[in-house]
């Protein structure tokens, strides 16, 4: 194997302002990937998140996260005990100029599929650097590991 | 890999992040889900958290249940260790593999996505990144409120750290905000980062007696 090196990095820079977005999975996808070939039947709760049973298999569940410069849209799979078979990121938004805490900047966001992808930018893949933190993610997993305790598991 | 070519691209939270992983090929899907199980066995061996790990095991003095990946990762580490006149230290920082298990995970998914045929992908643990495949991909260093487009790289590793609470193991903190190293393998990637921001000024030396390059920014 060779590796293959940019030549050097030479001034200028393409610099894009850190205002990407990602979508990996619809609700759709990600309801085959945590459960393949399961029927989804929706469940109506009062909180914001979204929940569906899979028949014969368990809970799928959608919410979203904020973090200081990051949204993101994700999907837990709950088998019939409670326990968590998977987590799947749907949407990935970063931004770092102050429109995560935007209702509209958040609302452009709504009802948007992988069909219709959201060209913010540039095709920004392969980014190094520091490293994101998935705490807010695995927070709201132990909010829906609670929401399941309060409100699914005697359904 | 082209956009639009990109045949399946999922993340999930993984190592303390988010860890990505695309793949062009047939069967792309069942490729990704194979690396993720390779992704969370890192996981559950090397992580810090959980106190059935190996770290826990390693802390406490016993190395006969280790996975066998967490012997292949001490055995690298102890290699850069060497190599980096022992500026790569993970004994010193009481066997935290954070420095190194990341890039692990990126190489042992990268292998499970070429086992399963993709001809082309990337995974990208929070940082460490590694593609693989005939088409060259785009490169990008996030660096504050920016993301610098870099260049186009193939069949490459590259990790990227900041300097905040790296710690000398003979004393004193890192002197440089950042840096990226690019390698053949992301582990090798992922542990030289450190030793190249603790001695800056050996940096290209250091990272060259293992066949890697440094890329300074700023």
């Amino acid at each position: 194997m060779r590796a293959a090196w940019p030549a050097f990095i030479a001034a200028p820079l393409v610099v894009i302002p850190a205002a990407h977005a990602t979508t990996y999975l619809t609700v759709e996808q990600a309801q085959q990937v945590l459960f393949p070939g399961a029927g989804f039947t929706p469940v109506e709760l009062k909180g914001k998140e979204r929940v569906w049973r899979a028949a014969g298999a368990g809970w799928f569940v959608v919410d979203e996260v904020l973090g200081k410069h990051e949204l993101i849209t994700y999907a837990v799979g709950l088998d019939r005990q409670g326990r968590v078979r998977g987590v799947e990121i749907l949407d990935y938004r970063e931004s770092h100029g102050g429109e995560i805490r935007d209702p509209q900047w958040r609302l452009q966001f709504a009802g948007k599929t992988a069909r219709d992808p959201l060209q913010l930018d540039r095709d920004i893949r392969n980014i190094s650097g520091a490293t994101l933190s998935c705490r807010h993610v695995t927070d709201g997993v132990k909010r829906i590991l609670a929401l399941y305790e309060g409100e699914l598991r005697n359904r | 890999m082209k956009a639009s070519s990109v045949t399946a691209r999922r993340a999930r939270p993984l190592l303390g992040t988010l860890v990505e992983i695309s793949a062009q090929g047939r069967r792309a899907g069942p490729a990704i889900d194979h690396a993720f199980r390779a992704v969370e066995r890192v996981h559950h061996a090397m992580s810090q958290q959980e106190s059935t790990s190996d770290i826990a095991r390693l802390r406490s003095g016993h190395r006969a249940a280790l996975d066998p990946w967490t012997r292949r990762v001490l055995d690298r580490a102890e290699e850069i260790r060497l190599a980096s006149d022992g500026l790569f230290d993970c004994v010193f920082c009481d066997y935290s593999l954070d420095g190194i298990a990341k890039g692990f995970a990126v190489d042992r998914a990268v292998e499970c996505l070429r086992e399963a045929g993709m001809g082309a992908g990337a995974v990208n643990a929070g940082g460490d990144l590694r593609v693989f495949g005939d088409e060259s991909q785009p490169l990008h260093i996030r660096c504050g409120a920016q993301i610098l487009y870099i260049g186009e790289i193939r069949d490459a590793a590259v990790a990227t750290s900041a300097s905040a609470g790296l710690v000398h193991p003979r004393g004193g903190t890192a002197t440089v905000a950042g840096i990226t190293v690019m390698a053949g393998d992301c582990i090798t990637a992922d542990a030289l980062t450190k030793p190249c921001m603790l001695a800056p000024r050996r940096a290209d030396e250091l990272a060259g007696r293992l066949g890697a390059r440094v890329l300074r920014l700023g």
